[in-house]
């Protein structure tokens, strides 16, 4: 078998005394699409953010191709251009059109001239169906185009992976969909994505492998019909119990 | 039915015969006594101002006028006053004639006729106020302070003295905002390696903001030509009150600054920084342009007090406006030609007053863009 794309080992992450990662192992293949679900607090954004190095951790390893990309003397800011994140709170730059959004890390990076720039992410807007709006500025969009919006910024600069951290959890119910559908087109189209979902069923669909963190820890990883069809673990089973009961799956 | 039910719910409660129990009438008694009491008041000091105002034409004007101001100010008072009193005795007919709705209404009216006498005697208190103390004994106030032949031959000269001082406050508010924003990004860099820096920063901060500027002014003006270093003693004292005043905006426009930085949301920094887009361009393109919109405003304050700073620089002898009128009023043993200064400061202050009301109404209402 292939060697996965991402592969964690012994991840351990404290703020302060609280130890909120707690030794993750994971790997994740090219082109699969992994889901982390877990109650709130469970650390599933913190762990996003160690993969992008917006986070140092303490113990551990992480590899990207094989290649660590953990530890010291790592330059983050080269590394961020391969693995691309998005987050719950959209967080365009709300002086900027969208245009101007989705250049500014191309061309400042160097990775295309601005003329370039503009005809990727036009082609990149039109993807997500937001070429009409290239113009118009963050605050005149609903809360699914700025997202929209935010994953062609992602996207245009071509990661190796996505990570998604509960990108539809800011997002009135009927705009939930438009974003969901985008991410089913990504993964149709073999993008390696690491996601945060409080949508049940949409992890389910969508995912080759669920994780359910309690703790800081994975405490139970499988196909999507295992986790959620047959739960082994007490936590788990009643974490879903409370989601279900909640209306989320 | 319970007393406690009544006593709750005034509107529609219901007293003990069972009928509906009316809201009374807001009370229009003690507004219009105010009402009474600002007009008289006005009437008397209208009195004192025409007196003072005549006696300028003549001293046999002096009861005539002061009859004629006070007569002039009752009938204007007299209007608001009397619509009141008669949408007060309509509100109290109604009331007896059992129409509580219209008793309202004509209570509100009498109270609006009320509040608007008040609001014109307080206005023409103080006007009045200043017309009397403008004109009394003679004028000699105005005399004093708004000789037209003064202020004309002073004119020119302040008005060009006053290019010195436009010329202190811009060179060291483009100064004072370069060094506060090293400032400020010196007291926000991260990690133990720059505990030092930081260190520096706060120090640097907290000497300035505690000196007066007229000390700090004093201090560079005539302490580094004394020192006799080559170069740095020879300088013009222009130049020296120009770093004075910079040392000591860089504090304030650095804490605007630093405010201004750590007011952006770190998602912003997440967001940018998760794109690859390196640290100094992340400072550059996208916090600080987000963070000069939510500090145009008051850093343009602070630039409004430099501007009224500048002349402090008259204790070193720069010939700026304020020296160049004191000049004129010892000439012509008159204060008319600091009147000029004082014109000059607000002509230019007031338009940037409202500027920067604006920019805070904007930054307040309008993030981004
Ligand atoms: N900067 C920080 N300093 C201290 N504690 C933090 C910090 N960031 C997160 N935490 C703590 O770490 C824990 C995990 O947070 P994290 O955001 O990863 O949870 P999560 O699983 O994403 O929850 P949610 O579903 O609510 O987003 C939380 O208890 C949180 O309080
Ligand atoms: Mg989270």
């Amino acid at each position: 078998m292939a060697r996965p794309l991402i592969e964690l080992q012994g991840i351990g992450k404290s703020y302060g005394k609280f130890r909120v990662i707690d030794g993750i192992d994971l790997d994740i293949a090219r082109h699969s699409v992994v889901s982390l679900i877990g109650a709130s607090g469970s650390g599933k954004s913190t762990l996003l953010r160690c993969l992008n190095g917006l986070e140092d951790i303490q113990q551990g390893e992480i590899r990207l191709n094989g290649e660590v990309i953990s530890g010291l003397g790592i330059d983050h800011v080269v590394l961020r251009r391969r693995i691309g994140m998005v987050f719950q709170s959209y967080n365009l730059f709300p002086h900027m059109s969208v245009l101007g959004n989705c250049t500014v890390a191309p061309v400042i990076t160097g990775a295309c001239g601005q003329e370039e720039a503009e005809a990727r992410a036009l082609s990149m807007l039109e993807r997500v169906g937001m070429r009409d709006k290239a113009n118009a500025f963050p605050d005149q969009l609903s809360g699914g185009q700025q997202q929209r919006v935010a994953i062609a910024r992602t996207m245009i600069m071509q990661p190796e992976v996505l990570l998604l951290d509960e990108i539809t959890s800011a997002l009135d119910p009927e705009l939930v969909m438009e974003v969901l559908d985008l991410v089913r087109d990504l993964a149709k189209q073999g993008m390696t994505m690491l996601l945060t979902t409080h949508e049940m069923s949409f992890a389910r669909e969508i995912s080759d492998k669920v994780c359910f963190l309690y703790k800081g820890r994975i405490l139970e990883e499988g196909p999507p019909e295992e986790v959620f069809g047959a739960p082994r673990e007490a936590a788990t089973q009643s974490f879903l119990r409370r989601v279900t009961a909640a209306g989320r799956l | 039915m319970t007393m406690t039910k009544t006593m709750g719910d005034p509107v529609s409660a219901t007293a003990a015969d069972g009928a509906t129990r009316q809201t009374p009438p807001l009370p229009t008694g003690w507004p219009l006594a105010m009402a009474a009491a600002f007009a008289a008041a006005s009437v008397g000091i209208a009195f004192l101002a025409g007196s003072s105002v005549a006696a300028l034409i003549g001293e046999t004007m002096r009861l005539p006028g002061a009859m004629l101001a006070a007569l002039g100010i009752a009938l204007v008072l007299a209007v608001p006053i009397r619509r009141a009193l008669a949408a007060r005795s309509r509100s109290r007919e109604a009331w007896t004639a059992g129409d509580p709705v219209a008793a309202r209404v004509a209570a509100a009216h009498a109270r609006h006729h009320a509040f608007t006498a008040m609001g014109v005697g307080g206005f023409l208190l103080p006007v009045l106020a200043v017309a009397t103390f403008l004109t009394i004994n003679d004028a000699v106030v105005y005399k004093t302070f708004l000789r037209g032949d003064v202020i004309l031959a002073s004119l020119l000269d302040v008005t060009r003295a006053f290019g010195a001082n436009l010329s202190i406050a811009i060179t060291a508010q483009i100064l004072s905002m370069l060094l506060g924003l090293l400032l400020a990004v010196g007291r926000s860099l991260q990690g133990s390696s720059f505990v030092l820096v930081r260190g520096v920063c706060i120090f640097y901060v907290d000497i300035f903001r505690s000196l007066p500027a007229i000390v700090i002014i004093y201090l560079v003006c005539f302490g580094v030509p004394l020192m006799g270093i080559p170069v740095l003693s020879d300088g013009d004292p222009m130049l020296y009150a120009i770093v004075a005043l910079s040392l000591t905006y860089a504090a304030y426009n650095g804490e605007q600054f630093r405010a201004g930085l750590k007011g952006i949301h770190h998602s912003q920094i997440s967001a940018a920084q998760s794109l690859g887009i390196p640290p100094g361009a992340v400072l550059r393109l996208i916090v600080l342009p987000q963070a000069m919109r939510r500090i145009a405003g008051p850093m343009l304050g602070n630039f409004i007090a430099l501007q009224k700073d500048t002349a402090l620089v008259n204790i070193v002898g720069i010939v700026d406006a304020f020296t160049q009128a004191k000049i004129y009023s010892a000439n012509y043993y008159n204060l008319s030609s600091v009147t000029v200064v004082c014109i000059l400061f607000i002509a230019v202050t007031i338009p940037q007053t409202r500027l920067v009301d604006y920019l805070v109404a904007r930054a307040e209402t309008k993030e981004g863009r």
